[in-house]
C-alpha cells in the first residue's frame, strides 16, 4: 500500500520558518481552531463533524445484551475507531497501525474512562439484561486533528442519541418501539472535549488544531481533555519533545476557553436540531389529522 | 468552436473534416478512438473542436495526475540509485498519498557529466519535464528543454513553498486558458458577434494582477503543484493563497480578490 | 411512497473522487482513489486492479458487506476501461451512513445496493476514471396480490412485495446489472425492467421529464444534473 508522502524539504523549511514569524500556512492564529461544523442525521445518534477539511462521522447504536459477570449493575459502553482507506489510502483495512492504536486508546480514555456516560443507567435487570451502547467513529477525510474531531463527533452523537424506552414487568422486559413511546436520551454526566497541541522549535511554538502538514512536521504533541467545568479528564503526551510544566498550565488554560466555546456551539446545534424535529413532528401530526 | 457536454459512452457527434488531405485527426484527452470513424468520450467534460488544427479534446478537471510527454511537473526526490534519482510526482490531492514514482537519470541535466552532475538529496523539490510517458512503464524525467538542451528554468527549486491546485487550474496558470480564449474569440468572429458577450477571461488574471505589484518567483507543475518563492514569507503565502482561491473565480473576481489581499498585506 | 433522491460530489478534497447518494432514508458516501500504486499480489500486467470496500454504519464488516462488495465489483469492474491504466489500483470505498431498516435480512440489504452503486458511479465520474458508460441503479419491487410495480420502495412496501429487484442501466438504456430476491414470472420481470429503465435513463430527454412527478425518481437525470453542475463550476473562470 502506498505510504503517506513526507513533506518536501522546501515545504518543511517554509512552514517552520513561517511559524517563527508567527504565521501559519492557512492564515490562522496559533491558538485558533479551524472552522467547526456539526450536523445531525435523520436517525438519532448520527453526527457529522467537519473541522476544516477533516470530516468525521459518529454513529451511536444500542442493543440489549447481558452485562459482564464482574459488573452486574453496569451496562456496556464501547467506542470503535477504525481508520479506513476513505480518510487516506495510507490506511489499510484490518491492519492496526500505531497511530490507530494511540487514537483508539485516547478516545477511550477521554470519553469512556472519564465516565462521560453513566453506565449504571444502562442496566435493565441486574446481572441479566443491560443496554450495550456502541459508538462507531468513521473517518471520511483526514487533514489532521483526528483526535479532536472524533471526540467532538462521539460526544455530539451520544448527546443526540435516543434509545428505545423499556419497562420491566417482573421477569419480563418490554422494549417499546420509537413510535410507541418517546425514546429516552442517554444519561450523560459531563462532556469531555479534546484539544491537541503541536510543538515546534523546542517548545517555543505551540499550535492548536494542526493540519496534516503541520502534524507531519511537529516535534511533539500533547492532548488535553477537559470539560466545560474545567475538570481535566486526561492528559496524553506520548513521547516527543519534552515541555515545561508551566507551558502545560498555559496550554490547559487556553484549552479551557476552547472547550467552553466548542461545548456552547455543540449545545446550539443540538437545540437547533431538536427544534427542527419538533417542527417536523407537528407538521406530520397536522397533516395526519387533515387526512383523517 | 462549439462546446457540448459529453458523458462516458457518448459518441462525438461531428468530427472536424481535415482541410488538407494529409492532416490527420487529432484525438485529445478524455476521448477514445474506435476505428474506423467513431470517437467516444470516456469521462465527463466539455467537448472542444478546433477545425483549423483538426483536433478534438475534452476539457475537464481532475485531481489525479497521469504523466504525459513534455509536461512540466514539480516532483520530490525520494532516493538515489547508482545511475538515477527516484522521484515522486505528487498529484494535487494534498499532501499526496499514492504518488507516481518516476526516474530522473543522473545525467539528465544540462551539460552533466558523472563529475559535474547536481547532487539532489531526498526531500528536494525538482522542476522537471516528462521525457517518457507510457502506461506500461514508469515515467522518466529530464531537467533540460528538449529543443535547446538548456536548463530553461528546470532543475532543483530551492527555498520557497509548494501549494496545491487542481489539475485544471495548473493548466490555466500555464496558459492553456489563453488557447481556449483564442478559440472562443475566433468563434465569435465567425458568427459575427464580436461586439456582444464582452471580455473573455484567460483564467490567469490572478497571476497577472499579482505580478504587477509583488516580486516573486513561480513555477507551475501540470501535476497540480505550484512553487512560489519571494523575499518575504508573507508575500509567498499571499501569492499561494490567492492562486488557491482563484479556482472557481472569473477574471474580474480574481482581480478583486488580489486587490483585497494586497490591501491586507 | 415517493422517496426523494439527492446526490452530491467532490466533497472529500483528498480523495480523487467522491459521491454521495441519498434515497429515502438510505444514505451512502463513496470515494475513489486511483489509479495508484498496487500491491504486488494484485498487480495485473495489462489492466488496472479494481477494489471495492464497503464499510457498515454500525459494527464491523460482516457477510452483508462482503456480499455488497462482490455485487458492486461485478457491476463496476466491466464499466471501467481497465486497460488504460495497467499495473495500477483503483480503489472504491463505500461508507454506509444511514439505512432504511436495521433488521439484517436479504431485502433490506438489497435496498442498500442501488444507492451504493449510484454513489460509487458518481465518485468514479468525479475522479475522471475512464469509463465505458454511465451506470444508474434503482430498486423495483413487485407487489403481492395486486401485481403492481413499485419503484424505489420503502420498508413497508418491501414487506408486502413478492420480489425485489435491483437494476442498473447504462447510458444507452442497456441492462447492466440485475440482482433479484423472491419469486416471480418472466412476464413480471419484463414489467419490472421497463419501470426501472424509465427511472435510470441518462439520455437527455429535453425538459418535459423534469416537470412531472417523475423527477423524484429520475436517477439518470440526477446524475447528469450533478455532473453538468461540476463542469459548469470548473469552467466558471471563462464566464
Amino acid at each position: 500500500m502506498p505510504k503517506e508522502l513526507e513533506p518536501s524539504t522546501c515545504e518543511k523549511n517554509f512552514v517552520l520558518e513561517a511559524l517563527k514569524e508567527n504565521l501559519r500556512i492557512d492564515g490562522r492564529n496559533f491558538e485558533s481552531f479551524r472552522e467547526l461544523e456539526i450536523s445531525f442525521g435523520e436517525d438519532y445518534g448520527l453526527a457529522d463533524v467537519q473541522l476544516g477539511k477533516t470530516r468525521v462521522l459518529a454513529r451511536v447504536s444500542a442493543e440489549v445484551s447481558k452485562p459482564f459477570s464482574d459488573r452486574p449493575f453496569d451496562g456496556i459502553f464501547q467506542i470503535t475507531t477504525e481508520l479506513g482507506p476513505m480518510a487516506s489510502p495510507a490506511f489499510e483495512t484490518g491492519r492496526f497501525t500505531e497511530q490507530e492504536v494511540l487514537l483508539a486508546r485516547l478516545i477511550e480514555k477521554a470519553i469512556r474512562r472519564s465516565n462521560a456516560i453513566d453506565t449504571e443507567s444502562l442496566c435493565i435487570v441486574a446481572g441479566q439484561k443491560c443496554w450495550a451502547v456502541r459508538v462507531d467513529v468513521h473517518f471520511l477525510h483526514h487533514d489532521g486533528g483526528l483526535i479532536d474531531a472524533s471526540c467532538i463527533a462521539a460526544v455530539a452523537a451520544l448527546q443526540h442519541y435516543r434509545r428505545p424506552d423499556v419497562s420491566v414487568d417482573g421477569e419480563k422486559v418490554i422494549i417499546h418501539t420509537l413510535t410507541e413511546r418517546v425514546p429516552v436520551p442517554l444519561s450523560i454526566l459531563h462532556i469531555p472535549i479534546c484539544v491537541t497541541y503541536s510543538f515546534y522549535h523546542g517548545g517555543e511554538v505551540s499550535l492548536v488544531d494542526a493540519t496534516l502538514q503541520e502534524e507531519q512536521l511537529r516535534d511533539g504533541d500533547m492532548t488535553i481533555t477537559l470539560n466545560k467545568f474545567g475538570e481535566v479528564c486526561q492528559i496524553a503526551k506520548a513521547g516527543g519533545l519534552p515541555i515545561g510544566a508551566l507551558a502545560l498550565l498555559q496550554c490547559a488554560r487556553i484549552a479551557l476557553v476552547k472547550v467552553q466555546e466548542i461545548t456552547a456551539f455543540l449545545q446550539k446545534r443540538l437545540e437547533e436540531d431538536s427544534a427542527a424535529r419538533t417542527r417536523r413532528d407537528n407538521l406530520l401530526e397536522s397533516t395526519a389529522q387533515n387526512a383523517r | 468552436m462549439t462546446t457540448m457536454l459529453l458523458f462516458p459512452g457518448d459518441v462525438v457527434p461531428e468530427l472536424p473534416t481535415p482541410q488538407k488531405t494529409n492532416t490527420a485527426l487529432k484525438v485529445g484527452p478524455g476521448l477514445t478512438y474506435t476505428p474506423p470513424d467513431k470517437v467516444v468520450a470516456h469521462r465527463v467534460g466539455e467537448l472542444h473542436v478546433d477545425d483549423r488544427k483538426c483536433a478534438v479534446w475534452m476539457e475537464g478537471n481532475g485531481k489525479r495526475y497521469i504523466p504525459s510527454l513534455n509536461d512540466a511537473v514539480i516532483a520530490t526526490v525520494l532516493r538515489s540509485t547508482s545511475d538515477s534519482y527516484i522521484l515522486a510526482i505528487p498529484s494535487s490531492t494534498s499532501p499526496a498519498p499514492a504518488s507516481i514514482q518516476a526516474l530522473l537519470p543522473h545525467l539528465a541535466f544540462p551539460q552533466a557529466t558523472k563529475k559535474t552532475r547536481p547532487i539532489l538529496h531526498p526531500g528536494c523539490t525538482v522542476y522537471a519535464r516528462v521525457s517518457l510517458a507510457n502506461k506500461h512503464m514508469d515515467p522518466e524525467l529530464e531537467c533540460y528543454d528538449a529543443e535547446s538542451q538548456k536548463a530553461e528554468g528546470f532543475g532543483e527549486l530551492k527555498g520557497g513553498m509548494v501549494f496545491n491546485v487542481s489539475l485544471g487550474m495548473a493548466r490555466r496558470l500555464l496558459g492553456d486558458g489563453k488557447k481556449i480564449r483564442q478559440l472562443q474569440l475566433r468563434a465569435r468572429k465567425a458568427e459575427g458577434t464580436e461586439a456582444e458577450g464582452g471580455e473573455i477571461s484567460n483564467g490567469m488574471e490572478v497571476l497577472e494582477e499579482l505580478g504587477r505589484v509583488l516580486a516573486f518567483e513561480i513555477a507551475v507543475g501540470r501535476n497540480g503543484r505550484v512553487w512560489v518563492d519571494s523575499e518575504d514569507t508573507k508575500v509567498t503565502l499571499c501569492v499561494g493563497s490567492c492562486i488557491q482561491k482563484s479556482e472557481y473565480l472569473t477574471g474580474d473576481e480574481q482581480r478583486a480578490l488580489v486587490r483585497e489581499a494586497l490591501r491586507k498585506l | 411512497m415517493v422517496s426523494s433522491n439527492a446526490a452530491s460530489i467532490g466533497f472529500l478534497p483528498r480523495a480523487d473522487g467522491s459521491g454521495s447518494f441519498v434515497s429515502g432514508r438510505t444514505s451512502i458516501i463513496a470515494s475513489v482513489t486511483g489509479p495508484m500504486e498496487v500491491r504486488i499480489r494484485d498487480e495485473h500486467p495489462q489492466k488496472a486492479h479494481v477494489e471495492v470496500i464497503v464499510r457498515p454504519a454500525i459494527g464491523v464488516t460482516s457477510t452483508r458487506e462482503k456480499y455488497l462488495e462482490a455485487r458492486l465489483l461485478s457491476a463496476l469492474k466491466p464499466l471501467i476501461l481497465r486497460s488504460n491504466h495497467p499495473r495500477t489500483l483503483i480503489q472504491i470505498v463505500v461508507q454506509v451512513v444511514q439505512t432504511a431498516g436495521t433488521d439484517e435480512n436479504a431485502s433490506t440489504t438489497l435496498l442498500l445496493l442501488a444507492p451504493a452503486m449510484n454513489a460509487a458511479v458518481l465518485a468514479l465520474l468525479d475522479a475522471a476514471v475512464p469509463l465505458k458508460s454511465v451506470l444508474a441503479a434503482t430498486t423495483v419491487a413487485f407487489m403481492k396480490g395486486s401485481g403492481g410495480v413499485v419503484v424505489e420502495p420503502g420498508l413497508d412496501e418491501l414487506k408486502n412485495s413478492a420480489s425485489t429487484h435491483v437494476l442498473a442501466f447504462t447510458s444507452t438504456g442497456q441492462l447492466g446489472f440485475v440482482e433479484s430476491d423472491g419469486e416471480f414470472e418472466y412476464e413480471d420481470f419484463e414489467r419490472v425492467v421497463e419501470a426501472g429503465r424509465g427511472v435510470c435513463s441518462v439520455e437527455q430527454k429535453g425538459h418535459h421529464a423534469m416537470d412531472t412527478e417523475a423527477k423524484y425518481h429520475a436517477v439518470g437525470e440526477l446524475i447528469r444534473k450533478i455532473m453538468s453542475q461540476k463542469v459548469e463550476m470548473d469552467m466558471r473562470w471563462r464566464a
